[in-house]
C-alpha cells in the first residue's frame, strides 16, 4: 500500500457508484397506498424495530420494489447519528453484464465502507482487504501464483498496477472477494450494519451463485456481528423462492388474496 | 392443506410477469355470492335520481366526518331498489370510491339474514378491491389463516374487529358501506351490529348507507345526529312518473284516465309495490272489456293497503280442490323451506304425497305420473303472481314476490280471507319433512331397478354404477332432503309421528339394496337392529363407488348428495388409485372439481401412476385456485402442470396464467414457440392454432 492513497485505490477499484444511482431513482410518497404493502406491513414494522433481522421483499415490477429499496436506504441513513448504523446498499441493476456480480457487490460495499471510515482506518481497511485477497489467490491458484509474485516484487511496477493485477486475478471468483470483505467487516460491529440489496433477479444467469454467496455472507454476519439488518428485494421467481426459503418475507399482495379467500370459504359462524 | 399453503400455491402461477389485472380476474372468479342483490328489480327509468340532490344526502355525502344515512321506508316503497340504484351508480359519480355492500334477505334463507354473511361480504368487497386496507387486518388474518376455512371459518368477533379497524385507515378515497334491509337481518345480535356501525361512524370518513323498514329498535339508534330519509316522503314524483308510463296502456281517453291517475296517486301513500299491483289488476280487469265507470268502481274496490291487495289475490287462488292442494304445497315449500327451491326441485316436491296420515304404499311409477308437465305455468297459475320464478346464472329458483307476501301468509288473517290456504308453521315443517323422507326412500328405494340388472349391488357391473348415478341425477330433491331434513325435523313439535314414519319407511328398505346402502348412515338410528359391521362397510364402499362414478360423469349434485350421505371424499379407486378429484379433473368437470375442493378434497393424493389431480386435470385453474402444487413433476415425462395445459389443449384452460419457468425433462420449455410470454391471450391463441 506504500505510495497509494484511498482515492487512488478506489480509482483502481472503480466500483459502480451506488449513491449516484440511488439518488437518481424517483422518490416515493410513503403515504401512497401503492406502497402500503411494505410500509404498513407488520413484518416490515418488526424489521425496522429489530436489532438483527433479514427481510426479503418480493413482488412484480409494478409494485415498485426499486423505489421501496431506495426509500429504505434514505430511511436508514437519516437515523439519528448516534444510533445510525453503517448502511451498505447495492442495486443489482447497476452491474448487469458484469463478469462477477459478487465482485461488483463487494467493491461497492468496500467503497461505502471506506467512505464511512476515518482517514486512518481507510488505509487499514484497504490493506486488510488486499492482503486477504492476495493470500487467497496465492493459496488457491497456483498458475496465478508465479506471475503475481513476479509483478508484486518488481520495484518498477506501480502500486496501481499491482492492485489492479490482484483484483483482476481474483475477480474470476467473486467468492474470494466475499471472503476478503468478511475478514474486515467485523471491525465495525459495534456500530451495527444495515445492508440493502435490490433486484436479486437482475443478476440474470449469475442469480443462483450470487444469491448463494449473499446467503453465505448473511450467515457470516450472524456469526460475527451482533447488530445487523439485511433487506433483499427481487421479483417472485420460483428459483429465488427456493434459495431464500426460510427467510422472513413480504410477498406483494399474497396475504390479501388469502384473506379474500378466507372471506369466501368461511362457512361457519 | 392450510389456507396459507393454498394461497402460496395459488400465487405460484402469478410470478413477476402476471399483471395486476390477471390477479384481479382470478379473485373475481371466486366471488362472494350475495344472491339477493341480483334479484332486486332495477329502478324504473328516470326514477330515484332525486337522491343525489336530496338535502339529507348531500349533507351526509359532503360531510368530512363519518355519518350514517338511514333510509327508512314502508314495505314496498322501493328501499332495496334504491340501495341497488345507489350501489350501481355511485362509482360513476365517484370512480375512486371503495364500495362494499350486503343485501339482507330472509326469503333467501338463513344464510342471507345472517350477520356473519354480512361481515364476510363487506370484508370481501373491501379486500378484493383495495389493497391498502389489508395491513389493518393482517394481524387478525394471520391468527386465523391456518384454520381449515370450510370447517372453522373466520370467527365472527374477529370479522367485527377487522371491520371496525377500517375506520382507522389513512385512505385517500372514501369507503362506502351499503347495507340493505337491516330489518330482515337476524334479530339475534342485531343490536351488536348496529352498535358496530355506529362505532365505525365515530372514527373517520366511512360513509354508511342503511335501509330498513320503520323498526323502533333501529329508528331510535339512527335518528339524532344521523341523516334520515323517509322513502314515502320522497318517492311521490317517481310514482307519478311510473303511473304516467302505464296509464295510457289501459286504452281510454286522456280525460277519462285522469281520474284513474288522480285516484292512484292520492292513495299510493308512497308504496310503489301497491301501485304495481294496482296496475296488474287494472290490466287484467280491462283485458275482457269494460266501461270507464266499471274501471273506476273496480279501482275504488281495491284495498288501499298493500296486504289488503293480497287478500283478493289469495281468495282467487281458492279455485278448485286440485289447485288448492298444489297451491298449499307450493306455499309450504316457498314459505318454510330452508332455502329457495329450484323449479325442478319444486316439481319433484309437488309430486310426493306429504299427508302424514296417508298409509298408501307409493311407487316410483305413481311418483313419475304425479309430476307436473309445464311446471313453470303451474307455478304462475297457482301462485297468482305472489310466487315468482327468479333466475340467474342458469339456475331458477321459486320465491315469493316480496317479503310482505311472506308476512301476509304468516299472519292469522289468512285463515279468514282464504281458509283453505291457511297453514301452521308446525304443520308445514312436518309435511316438508315427510315429503323429504318419502322422496329419499321412494326415489332411492326403487332406483336399483332402473338401469341396474340386479337389486343387490354386489352383482353390479361398472355400468350399473353409472346408470345409478344418472338416475340419482334425475332426482334433484335428494340434496335438499339429505341436507335439510334434520332442520325440518327439529322444527316439528310432534316429532314422534315423524320418527314412526321414518322407522316404517326405513324398515321397507331391503338390506343390501342400493337405497339401503345409500341411506345406511342416515337410517341406522331408526332401525330396530343396527346393521352388522360387514353391512356398514359394504354400504360405505357402495357410497364411495357412487361418488367416484359421479365425479367421473360430472354430476356434481349427485357427488354433493353422496358426500352428505357419508361418502369419503379422498377415497381412491381400487383399480388405479384415482380419487374423485382426479376423475373430475381429468374429465374437465369444473363444477365437480370446485365442489370437491370446497369440501376439502386433498390435492396431494397420488394415483397408482404417481400423478396428482393437477397432473390429471384439465381444470387446472381451479385446482391452482385451491392450492394444488404446481411444482410437482409428472412421473412420466417430468412435465409440470402447464404442460398438461398445452398438451390437452382444452378450451377450459384459457384462464390459466402458466409459468414460463416450467420445462420438460429434455430442457424444452413449455412456452410454445413464438409466444413471447404466457398470458391469457397467448394461451387462447395457442388453443386456436391447434
Amino acid at each position: 500500500m506504500e505510495g497509494i492513497g484511498p482515492d487512488q485505490f478506489l480509482q483502481v477499484l472503480s466500483p459502480v457508484d451506488q449513491e449516484k444511482y440511488q439518488s437518481g431513482l424517483p422518490k416515493l410518497d410513503r403515504d401512497d397506498p401503492k406502497f402500503c404493502w411494505v410500509f404498513e406491513n407488520m413484518d416490515f414494522e418488526q424489521w425496522c424495530l429489530a436489532n438483527s433481522q433479514v427481510l426479503w421483499l418480493t413482488g412484480p415490477p409494478e409494485c415498485g420494489t426499486h423505489e421501496v429499496a431506495s426509500h429504505i436506504v434514505d430511511l436508514a441513513r437519516s437515523q439519528d447519528s448516534e444510533t445510525q448504523p453503517i448502511v451498505f446498499y447495492f442495486f443489482c441493476s447497476t452491474v448487469t453484464g458484469t463478469k462477477s456480480i459478487m465482485a461488483a457487490f463487494i467493491h461497492a460495499l468496500l467503497q461505502q465502507l471506506i467512505s464511512y471510515s476515518s482517514p486512518l482506518k481507510k488505509i487499514s481497511v484497504i490493506t486488510a482487504f488486499l492482503c486477504t485477497l492476495l493470500d487467497t489467490v496465492i493459496c488457491r491458484d497456483s498458475d496465478a501464483d508465479a506471475d503475481l509474485w513476479r509483478l508484486i516484487k518488481n520495484p518498477d511496477c506501480s502500486p496501481e498496477l499491482k492492485i489492479r493485477k490482484i483484483l483482476d486475478v481474483s475477480s474470476v471468483n467473486g467468492h474470494w472477494h466475499a471472503n476478503a470483505i468478511k475478514q474486515i467487516l467485523h471491525i465495525e460491529q459495534e456500530q451495527g450494519l444495515t445492508i440493502i440489496i435490490d433486484g436479486l433477479d437482475e443478476a440474470k444467469d449469475q442469480k443462483t451463485g450470487f444469491i448463494k454467496e449473499i446467503c453465505g455472507f448473511i450467515t457470516h454476519l450472524k456469526q460475527q456481528t451482533c447488530k445487523f439488518k439485511v433487506l433483499l428485494t427481487s421479483q417472485p421467481q420460483i428459483e429465488i423462492k427456493a434459495l431464500l426459503e426460510g427467510l422472513s418475507c413480504i410477498e406483494y399482495d399474497i396475504e390479501r388474496k388469502g384473506s379474500v379467500l378466507l372471506c369466501i370459504f368461511s362457512t361457519s359462524s | 392443506m392450510t389456507l396459507k399453503e393454498k394461497v402460496l400455491y395459488y400465487c405460484a402461477f402469478f410470478p413477476h410477469r402476471a399483471d395486476l389485472a390477471t390477479n384481479a380476474e382470478c379473485l373475481n372468479s371466486l366471488r362472494f355470492d350475495n344472491t339477493r342483490y341480483r334479484e332486486i328489480p332495477d329502478a324504473h327509468e328516470a326514477t330515484l335520481e332525486w337522491l343525489w340532490t336530496h338535502e339529507k344526502y348531500r349533507k351526509w355525502s359532503e360531510s368530512d366526518s363519518s355519518t350514517l344515512l338511514y333510509i327508512e321506508g314502508k314495505p314496498g316503497s322501493g328501499k332495496s331498489t334504491l340501495a341497488k340504484y345507489f350501489k350501481d351508480n355511485l362509482l360513476r359519480r365517484e370512480p375512486k370510491a371503495n364500495v362494499a355492500s350486503f343485501f339482507y334477505s330472509r326469503r333467501d334463507g338463513d344464510r342471507h339474514a345472517s350477520h356473519y354473511s354480512m361481515l364476510r361480504s363487506l370484508l370481501y368487497d373491501i379486500l378484493s378491491q383495495c389493497e391498502s386496507f389489508f395491513p389493518l387486518l393482517q394481524q387478525d388474518y394471520r391468527q386465523y389463516q391456518d384454520l381449515r376455512p370450510e370447517r372453522d371459518g373466520w370467527p365472527c368477533f374477529s370479522l367485527k374487529k377487522a371491520l371496525l379497524s377500517l375506520g382507522n385507515h389513512r385512505r385517500v378515497e372514501r369507503l362506502y358501506l351499503i347495507i340493505d334491509a337491516l330489518d330482515e337481518s337476524d334479530s339475534k345480535d342485531r343490536r351488536d351490529i348496529v352498535q358496530l356501525l355506529l362505532k365505525l361512524c365515530s372514527t373517520k370518513s366511512v360513509k354508511i348507507f342503511v335501509t330498513s323498514r320503520p323498526v323502533v329498535e333501529l329508528s331510535s339508534y339512527f335518528t339524532g345526529s344521523h341523516h334520515v330519509i323517509r322513502m314515502q316522503d320522497e318517492n311521490e314524483p317517481d310514482i307519478r312518473h311510473f303511473v304516467d308510463s302505464f296509464i295510457p296502456g289501459i286504452g281510454f281517453s286522456e280525460s277519462a284516465l285522469s281520474q284513474v291517475r288522480k285516484y292512484i296517486l292520492e292513495n299510493a301513500q308512497g308504496v310503489f309495490l301497491w301501485v304495481r299491483l294496482v296496475k296488474d289488476n287494472l290490466y287484467s280487469y280491462t283485458e275482457v272489456g269494460c266501461t270507464m265507470s266499471e274501471i273506476f268502481n273496480f279501482l275504488r274496490s281495491l284495498p288501499r293497503e298493500l296486504e289488503g291487495l293480497y287478500e283478493p289475490i289469495v281468495q282467487g287462488l281458492e279455485r278448485n280442490d286440485k289447485d288448492v292442494a298444489d297451491t298449499r304445497k307450493m306455499l309450504q315449500f316457498v314459505l318454510f323451506a330452508r332455502r329457495p327451491l329450484t323449479v325442478s326441485e319444486l316439481q319433484h316436491a309437488l309430486a310426493i304425497p306429504n299427508d302424514p296420515d296417508a298409509k298408501l304404499k307409493h311407487s316410483i311409477e305413481s311418483f313419475e305420473d304425479n309430476q307436473i308437465v309445464g311446471i313453470e305455468k303451474r307455478i304462475i297459475h297457482c301462485g297468482g303472481n305472489l310466487i315468482e320464478i327468479k333466475g340467474h346464472g342458469g339456475i331458477t329458483s321459486v320465491q315469493l314476490m316480496h317479503q310482505t307476501v311472506r308476512e301476509f301468509f304468516l299472519r292469522p288473517g289468512v285463515s279468514t280471507a282464504a281458509p283453505r290456504l291457511s297453514m301452521s308453521e308446525n304443520d308445514a315443517h312436518l309435511r316438508i319433512a315427510i315429503a323429504c323422507i318419502r322422496y329419499l326412500t321412494l326415489c332411492s328405494g326403487q332406483a336399483a331397478t332402473h338401469g341396474a340388472e340386479s337389486q343387490h349391488v354386489d352383482a353390479w357391473e361398472p355400468e350399473s354404477f353409472k346408470a345409478y348415478v344418472r338416475y340419482l341425477h334425475q332426482r334433484p330433491l335428494i340434496n335438499y332432503a339429505l341436507n335439510h331434513l334434520e332442520d325440518h325435523f327439529r322444527k316439528c313439535t310432534d316429532a314422534t309421528n315423524l320418527s314412526d314414519i321414518i322407522s316404517q319407511l326405513a324398515g321397507e328398505l331391503t338390506p343390501g339394496s342400493a337405497p339401503y346402502y345409500l341411506l345406511e348412515s342416515w337410517i341406522t338410528p331408526y332401525l330396530n337392529k343396527s346393521p352388522s359391521r360387514e353391512m356398514a362397510g359394504a354400504a360405505q364402499d357402495f357410497r364411495n363407488k357412487i361418488l367416484l362414478a359421479a365425479a367421473r360423469t360430472g354430476y356434481y349434485r349427485v357427488a354433493e348428495a353422496l358426500l352428505i350421505a357419508g361418502a369419503q371424499i379422498n377415497i381412491q379407486d381400487s383399480d388405479d388409485g384415482s380419487t374423485a378429484l382426479h376423475l373430475a379433473a381429468k374429465q374437465g368437470h369444473e363444477a365437480t372439481v370446485r365442489l370437491l375442493l370446497e369440501k376439502g378434497a386433498n390435492t396431494k393424493v397420488k394415483d397408482h401412476d404417481g400423478k396428482t389431480a393437477p397432473h390429471r386435470g384439465a381444470t387446472v385453474q381451479l385446482l391452482l385456485d385451491h392450492g394444488a402444487n404446481t411444482e410437482t413433476r409428472d412421473s412420466d415425462d417430468g412435465s409440470t402442470t402447464p404442460h398438461q395445459v398445452t398438451e390437452q389443449r382444452r378450451k377450459s384452460m384459457i384462464r390459466l396464467p402458466p409459468s414460463d419457468e416450467a420445462k420438460f425433462n429434455d430442457g424444452i420449455p413449455a412456452l410454445p414457440r413464438g409466444a413471447k410470454r404466457w398470458r391469457t391471450d397467448t394461451v387462447r391463441v395457442v388453443d386456436k392454432s391447434h
